[in-house]
């Protein structure tokens, strides 16, 4: 306690001698929507709603969305775990949501229409609606063009531009295509994907990108067997073919390994393997900030291991997904379903499993799930509901 | 069977008695009772009229030990419709300084209370103008500055 933290008798001027932290204590209890018309305060304020770690212990924070056939939940985690229902108010949407990618500020809801681009924490939601003319298209992540390799690239600056594929079903052949917001269309000179790299046939892992300093990366392998698997990058500065980026600390021993790449730290990746056979976990991280430009230096290394064999299997069998999961400090925080389609969360610090809960209120089984980090970064092109008054 | 009680006085002097078991949910206080019992507790940054609106929270708030079991949580609902009412009939100034007492004496559903009373003001303020008067907050944004935050967060493409 701070003994400098004295009063002065008359009330009306104690705002002044309000402490930074007891400011932030309240801002923390004012909802998200309010927080972003009050930027213009002070530049204090303004400075504070970008913080990570003013967002993480806001009152309304979360950690992961959960979304089943007819409801959508955020569950927080500090400091104790709260599942609440969030009101789906995405216009647009009219099928159910089938795919749930976590792309940094925003959360894209994909059904078999478009994807909505979802801003949960301020409500603000923007649809997209895939390509009519283009068969079994998809839309499978958000990015930006980052011309100068910037790890730190403000919001407002980016010229966000959704990527979608295509292809006739059950083909190798695909091409992208790139959505950009601020046209609100789909590009009609499309980027065929080309399925070898050299005599190699490559195979994407994961559907839909992770997205870290506007490029994406996907997991992706030559063949199964292979000892190392690698990424993909695409770069909507360059628009070509995705291409090699680097290649990962491991392969997959099971085609029912869990293998999640996650963003780490903002501006690194990390990578969740789990054996399907024995249920050991293997967590790795890249020891330096991730140079968009050049993956060859790209040094990995184990972050943690968890020889637990009573550790429920990861890898859901059905419907296909993969465990979400976030690493903060020296803790992993994993959301995953068990064999009956109930989500779980567990806690792991030090190599230990510290806690496991049950999220007994989400009814339906199997729901879709991911992480995601509330922010006050508005969806590109939404206006604004209230319009501040002017000077 | 008789509860121990405590002496608290406030910055001008004025002694409250209190039972300790009401002044314990102060963690500070808790902690001060044990390192120091029988004393009375000096509480020089507090007028009487905060320490007084103090003690009634912690009145209204302490966890009775008789053997009743949960009977205070069967009544949480009645709890913070008193809470929402004990905050509302204070005034701005008050309120600040009650908010200071509760971090000072680490109070956390107190803080949690008066932060949320003030949070809920500063929602319910039209434009940062007002804010800005309420909290008496100096604007240090040049007006291009302000225009440029709201071009981005009107229209951020």
């Amino acid at each position: 306690m701070d003994s400098t933290k004295t009063k002065k008798a008359t009330a009306a001027h104690d705002q002044e001698q309000l402490p930074w932290e007891l400011v932030e204590e309240i801002l923390s209890h004012v909802p998200p929507v309010s927080l972003v018309r009050f930027r213009t305060v002070c530049k204090r304020w303004n400075a504070l709603f970008n913080d990570k770690r003013f967002i993480n212990n806001h009152k309304s924070t979360f950690r992961f969305i959960i979304s089943t056939e007819s409801k959508i939940y955020s569950v927080s985690i500090d400091p104790k775990i709260v599942v609440c229902e969030l009101a789906l108010d995405i216009p647009g949407i009219e099928s159910e949501i089938i795919h749930l990618v976590d792309c940094d500020e925003f959360l894209l809801c994909c059904t078999d229409q478009g994807a909505a681009v979802w801003n949960p924490w301020l409500k603000q939601s923007r649809w997209i609606k895939a390509d009519a003319s283009q068969p079994n298209s998809r839309v499978d992540g958000i990015g930006y063009v980052n011309n100068n390799n910037n790890n730190n690239m403000r919001a407002e600056e980016r010229r966000y531009k959704t990527i979608g594929s295509y292809g006739p079903d059950q083909s190798e052949e695909s091409w992208l295509e790139i959505y950009d917001f601020v046209s609100d269309t789909w590009n009609d000179h499309e980027i065929e994907v080309e399925p070898s790299q050299g005599d190699k046939e490559v195979t994407s892992l994961t559907r839909s990108g992770v997205s870290l300093n506007g490029n994406l990366y996907w997991v992706a392998y030559y063949e199964k067997t292979d000892p190392l698997y690698h990424l993909l990058n695409f770069d909507f500065s360059k628009k070509k073919n995705p291409d090699l980026f680097c290649y990962l600390p491991c392969g997959r021993n099971h085609h029912l390994d869990a293998l999640v790449l996650r963003v780490f730290k903002g501006d690194r990746f990390s990578l969740l393997r789990q054996c399907h056979v024995t249920k050991k976990i293997e967590i790795w991280v890249t020891k330096n900030k991730i140079n968009i430009e050049n993956g060859a230096d790209v040094v990995w290394m184990n972050f943690m291991t968890l020889p637990i064999s009573n550790f429920p299997s990861l890898h859901e069998e059905f419907p296909y997904s993969q465990p979400s999961y976030f690493i903060d400090d020296k803790r992993l925080v994993l959301c995953s379903c068990d064999e009956t389609g109930h989500p779980w969360i567990y806690v792991v610090k030090e190599n230990k499993l510290i806690s496991k809960v049950q999220l007994n209120s989400v009814v339906d089984p199997w729901p879709l799930h991911c992480t995601y980090c509330p922010c006050l970064v508005p969806v590109p092109g939404v206006p604004r509901e209230e319009v501040l008054l002017p000077v | 069977m008789s509860k121990k009680m405590i002496v608290l006085k406030s910055s001008e002097g004025v002694s409250f008695v209190v039972e300790e078991a009401v002044a314990r949910q102060s963690k500070i206080i808790s902690f001060l009772v044990e390192e120091f019992p029988d004393r009375e507790l000096p509480l020089t940054n507090m007028t009487s009229e905060i320490l007084r609106k103090t003690i009634e929270y912690c009145k209204k708030h302490v966890v009775e030990d008789d053997g009743g079991g949960d009977s205070s949580s069967s009544s949480s609902g009645d709890l913070k419709e008193w809470d929402v009412k004990f905050v509302a009939e204070i005034d701005q100034p008050r309120l600040m300084d009650l908010l200071m007492a509760a971090n000072y004496l680490d109070i956390p559903s107190l803080l949690d209370v008066t932060c949320q009373k003030v949070a809920d003001t500063i929602a319910a303020c039209n434009d940062e103008k007002e804010i800005r008067a309420t909290f008496n907050i100096e604007n240090d944004f040049t007006e291009e500055e302000v225009e440029a935050i709201r071009m981005e967060n009107q229209y951020p493409i």
